[in-house]
């Protein structure tokens, strides 16, 4: 794990879509081999700054740096390319296809054999207890292995930070532990999150750092303690 | 009446594995980019000029010329892609958007055949010695048997492909999400231009083979192929490339046997009628899904 340097850098991004300003002015540094939390009410912009960064949304303003390297406006797949890795709410996996293909499907050549393809890919998903499952076709998993299996999927390019967009919503709490531990897993190998989430728990848990949106602004930025106990964040979650 | 029933089927079967190979390009361009080639059956039609042109200018016969029509009409797809469809696919209605400019495009391959060629049919001379080739008392047309095993070879070829290739499957993957391949690294725009020249490479192919069947071709012949692909992918399942293939002889075989039963002029409408059963029966298709 390298640590304490920072791995993506959010400078005063701003997302409009007609008169709806949906990310106005973001800035947030996300420290390499951490967990890094955005909160906040729905509508707060916690997708949409997830958007800017993968690359689905080109912000009207604001620069992203990763690893120092300007990436605003790069499409989707560069992103993915430079070894920026992404979930969604709505799991994006392959459902005609089975388990194996969908971990094999973003691999276009390699120099590595398709059996040794294959036992990378198998791996991934007895690290997640779906090794069974690898014939079965996507849509044939619950709602919570359909999550798991975009996780692992995008282990399969080997990125440097996973983007966790409502990885716990529906998911079983056997199922969350699985989660739980995939990312423990994963940061001391020296991944870094930032993972968007309805679950304060989980992010309590999880994450090193966490900045709070509301109406697309951010209202704080800390520790877990910190955000706890913070007034303009239990005022933007309760509506006090 | 049993014997003219067989002969229909093997006639179904034949012309249906053709039908499906022109469904197949038609349907891989249409799961791939969501748009309909609506000048898929004209691209057809040049490639059945093109081999008539190389057979009369040059001696070269249909499936000879199959060396010129596939790599030309794969790069046309590959850079065809390009130029319209990311366009396309970002006009604000981009169904209407992608059927005008199609139609368009099978109007201007009407226009330069009429042009290059003039408007009288024109017939490409069979290359080969006529034999009668027959099993079990049955009749098995020389042409379309030619016609029919180039197919089917080209079928099994792209079926492997699709299957056991890390490009096939990441094209089959495409074809279920667009938005999922590009956040896994792969250029949906590179994957969708090789898809659209795969489309049009299948399509330029069964125009070479199409004269092998049907000798005379005339410059109002594509729209009529248009419509048979469309009517296949409809029936075998839009996006499904092997539902084309089903959808394919399904027409084929309607088409033939509808012959048996009713004057020829009437057997496409059977075709049809099987069409529309289909839309209120399983309107995804025969193997496309809700």
């Amino acid at each position: 794990m390298r640590g304490n340097s920072v791995i993506l850098e959010v400078k005063d991004i701003s997302k409009h879509f007609g008169g709806l300003t949906a990310v106005n002015r973001l800035s947030f540094e996300v420290q390499e081999g951490t967990v890094f939390g955005i909160i906040g009410p729905n509508g707060s912009g916690k997708t949409t700054s997830l958007n800017c960064i993968n690359g689905l949304f080109r912000p009207d303003e604001g620069r992203i740096f990763f690893r120092g390297r300007e990436i605003q406006g790069l499409p989707p797949h560069q992103v993915a390319k430079i070894g920026i890795g992404r979930t969604f709410q709505v799991p994006k996996i392959f459902k005609r296809i089975s388990v194996m293909e969908n971990l094999l499907a973003p691999v276009l050549s390699s120099p590595r054999t398709d059996q040794e393809l294959k036992a990378k890919a198998r791996e991934h998903l007895h690290s997640v207890g779906m090794l069974e499952m690898e014939d079965r076709l996507g849509e044939e998993l619950s709602g919570g292995q359909q999550k798991l299996l975009e996780l692992v999927r995008i282990l399969m390019f080997d990125p440097q930070i996973l983007l966790l967009d409502e990885p716990f919503a529906g998911v079983h709490p056997t199922l969350k532990t699985l989660f739980y531990k995939k990312i423990h897993e994963l940061r001391k190998q020296g991944k870094t999150f930032i993972l968007v989430s309805h679950d304060l728990t989980s992010v309590y848990a999880l994450c090193q750092q966490i900045i709070v949106l509301d109406q697309g602004e951010k209202i704080a930025q800390g520790r877990p303690e910190e955000i706890k106990r913070n007034e303009r964040v239990i005022e933007a979650y309760l509506g006090r | 009446m049993a014997e003219l029933l067989v002969q229909a089927v093997i006639s179904g079967v034949l012309l249906g594995i053709l039908y499906g190979l022109i469904g197949m390009g038609m349907n891989i361009i249409y799961g791939v980019m969501r748009v309909v080639n609506f000048a898929h059956g004209e691209f057809m039609m040049l490639a059945a000029y093109l081999s008539f042109w190389a057979s009369h200018a040059h001696g070269i016969n249909p499936i000879q010329s199959l060396l010129l029509t596939v790599p030309l009409f794969f790069g046309v797809g590959f850079v065809l892609y390009y130029l319209l469809v990311p366009r396309l696919l970002q006009a604000e209605d981009p169904e209407m958007a992608s059927f005008l400019t199609f139609v368009g495009i099978s109007l201007v391959l009407t226009t330069l055949i009429l042009l290059v060629w003039g408007a009288d049919p024109r017939s490409v001379p069979f290359p080969f010695k006529r034999v009668s080739v027959s099993w079990g008392g049955f009749f098995f047309p020389l042409g379309r048997l030619i016609s029919a095993g180039f197919c089917a070879a080209v079928i099994l070829l792209l079926i492997l492909f699709l299957y056991r290739t890390y490009l096939g499957r990441a094209i089959r993957a495409i074809i279920q999400n667009r938005e999922a391949v590009a956040i896994l690294g792969i250029d949906p725009h590179r994957l969708s231009a090789l898809s659209m020249g795969i489309g049009l490479l299948l399509v330029g192919l069964a125009g070479s083979l199409v004269v092998l069947s049907f000798p005379a071709i005339t410059p109002v012949m594509g729209a009529s192929y248009t419509l048979v692909a469309f009517v296949v992918i409809v029936l075998g399942g839009l996006g499904n490339p092997l539902g084309a293939l089903v959808g394919g002889l399904v027409f084929g075989l309607a088409e033939n046997l509808g012959a048996v039963f009713f004057p020829a002029a009437l057997a496409p409408v059977i075709a049809f009628l099987i069409l529309i059963i289909m839309i209120f029966w399983r309107p995804q298709g025969i193997l496309g899904r809700p």
